[in-house]
């Protein structure tokens, strides 16, 4: 069949597009090495990284010994990165992740890629949206979430500083939050990305971080005058620095592409709880314990969950009526 | 019949005697603790000496960074390693063993007993560590061999072969030798995978050879030999459970230590090397 008048769709990048001359960066530092478990192609690993001599180890479908090499090779001095989906890496490999790396303090970094819903395509069992509460119950694992270029950098930055474990949720989704938005020059692990005012904060990490960007901007057309707010790093969470971020402002709206219960959401809670009289209202956008992801384009599969730019712009407006009517 | 020169006859000997030894540590440390499991690791205790002290291997040195690499995965025999290592070290009196605040764990701790290289005890899981260490040494060009020990029960675990066929499609592959200590039994009883798993191993790794693992003179023989060759072998090693320990026999039940009258009668016997 030929081609003529047939576009061939275009395929958008992902996080790991944005991430590869990151890794590159690490070509001059023998210590790193790259634990890949049939992910070195999906994930961008660059030629000159996956040509360089004992650089990338392939080690098949097999997450849950990945992240036990990994251990392996610290023991004798390096920093391996495990390059996986985000939910295999997690599932499969939660046993050495818990028993080896977290238990024994290691310098071993998982970039899990895909997570949350950003692979909406693949469906459920692909879709990562429990990670986050099944690292932070185990424990003694960061968890970091960074969004665009700047926030990536910075993450990835302070990765090669950091010797202990660390997860990276990473997506399938290349993130742009505007050029209005607050690019940060040096790592934090809460930033404020859009300053407009304190009527609201909207709080959220990695990839919806841009829904949470295209609401504070249509709410400030409509005379709400809020701000978005980067949870760069889940776990632990550092609280002053979201307390700080979050401000002024009275109502709260998390938002993520992860179970409420044991994400953000769950997470502000007991944050904001502890203000006591003083804690602001919290509205938590994401998945109800229960609720997984589907297969479908991207948009779609935000707004058929409630967690685009719609769903939150409603939840301020929501909030901000309930509000009004209490106090008058 | 093997024939051994001299300088391997007397090895044997000496390991001989050292492996009655750890036996006795062993015994009296599980006896103390009235907590452990004699059927997995009185089966290995041959194999741990050898490795420990053989000239080949010198698992069990300090003073230096090139010699072999022991992993014990099948973490129950955690008391032999712990009274082969007080052997080796000279150390008149060991800690306890299994008691709150005690380096020495039920399963081995390396966070607790540093001189343990891996933790283990959750079966199958150190065999992939094993794979990381080996690629590790790979890469930093040492020539040295990591061997990591695993029960025949373990084996059943598909941690294991998500591992040993990683470690087989390296190129090079990494210098890794696994040794079963296939003494028959697991926890249910006797291990109805045997003969599976063994053509499994003999399958993925590039050199098997199958062997008496209480024999010492077999034991130290293997050793040399896969010394000699680089890549991913396995030895397998058929055991007794219990090995040394008169009148233990098949129905012993795994974590059973016996009557104090017949401990003080196996530690009489491991005395006088009967």
């Amino acid at each position: 069949m030929s081609g003529a008048g047939v576009s061939l769709p275009l395929r958008s990048g992902t996080q790991f597009d944005q991430l590869s001359s990151l890794l590159d960066a690490t070509l001059d530092q023998p210590d790193v090495v790259f634990i890949s478990a049939d992910a070195s192609g999906s994930f961008r690993l660059s030629p000159q990284l996956r040509q360089s001599q004992g650089k990338v180890i392939e080690v098949g479908i097999a997450e849950g010994s990945a992240v036990g090499i990994a251990y392996g090779m610290s023991l004798r001095g390096y920093k391996p990165f495990v390059v996986g989906f985000s939910t295999f890496t997690v599932l499969r490999g939660l046993e050495a992740i818990r028993s080896y790396v977290c238990y024994h303090n290691a310098d071993v970094t998982i970039l899990g890629g895909m997570s949350g819903l950003s692979n909406s395509r693949d469906g459920f069992m692909h879709q990562s949206t429990d990670d986050v509460g099944i690292l932070s119950a185990v424990g003694g694992i960061r968890v970091l979430t960074p969004s665009d270029q700047s926030s990536l950098e910075l993450t990835m930055r302070e990765v090669m500083r950091d010797q202990g474990p660390k997860f990276l949720r990473l997506y399938r989704t290349v993130i742009e939050l505007g050029d209005d938005a607050v690019s940060l020059s040096a790592w934090t692990p809460v930033a404020v990305r859009l300053d407009f005012g304190s009527d609201f904060a909207v709080v959220s990490y990695g990839h919806v971080l841009q829904e949470g960007a295209a609401a504070v901007r249509s709410l400030r057309a409509l005379g709400k005058r809020g701000r978005l707010v980067e949870v760069l790093q889940l776990e632990p969470l550092d609280h002053r620095a979201l307390l700080s971020a979050i401000g002024a402002a009275r109502l709260v709206i998390s938002v993520e592409d992860h179970q409420i219960k044991s994400g953000l959401g769950g997470r502000l809670k007991a944050v904001l709880n502890e203000q006591g009289e003083n804690a602001c209202k919290l509205v938590s956008v994401g998945l109800q314990e229960g609720q997984y992801g589907s297969s479908g384009r991207l948009p779609d599969l935000l707004a058929g969950c409630s967690i685009d730019a719609a769903a939150i712009e409603q939840a301020v407006s929501t909030a901000s009526t309930e509000h009004h009517r209490k106090n008058f | 019949m093997i024939k051994l020169d001299q300088e391997e006859a007397t090895e044997v000997e000496v390991l001989v005697d050292v492996a009655r030894k750890v036996r006795r540590r062993t015994l009296a440390l599980i006896s103390e603790a009235g907590y452990g499991f004699l059927g997995p690791c009185f089966s290995c205790v041959d194999v741990i000496v050898c490795l420990g002290w053989s000239a080949a291997t010198r698992c069990f040195a300090t003073e230096s960074n090139d010699h072999a690499n022991l992993i014990l995965s099948k973490g129950h025999a955690a008391a032999a390693l712990y009274a082969a290592l007080a052997e080796y070290d000279g150390d008149g009196e060991q800690e306890v063993y299994a008691e709150f605040g005690s380096p020495l764990q039920a399963h081995p701790n390396s966070a607790r007993l540093p001189r343990v290289m891996v933790s283990s005890g959750s079966v199958g899981q150190a065999v992939p560590v094993a794979v990381g260490v080996a690629l590790a040494e790979k890469l930093h060009g040492r020539r040295n061999r990591t061997y990591v020990l695993s029960g025949d029960g373990e084996l059943q675990a598909g941690a294991v072969w998500e591992a040993l066929l990683a470690a087989a499609s390296q190129k090079p592959q990494p210098n890794l030798v696994v040794i079963v200590d296939a003494n028959g039994f697991q926890s249910a009883g006797r291990v109805p995978t045997l003969e599976s798993t063994k053509s499994m191993v003999e399958t993925i790794v590039s050199r098997f050879v199958e062997i008496d693992g209480n024999d010492i003179s077999q034991v130290l023989q293997a050793l040399n030999d896969f010394e000699q060759h680089e890549g991913l072998g396995a030895i397998w090693c058929w055991t007794r459970r219990g090995a040394g320990l008169k009148g233990f026999n098949d129905e012993w039940p795994m974590s059973t230590i016996g009557s104090s009258e017949l401990v003080s009668q196996w530690l009489r016997d491991l005395e006088e090397g009967r």
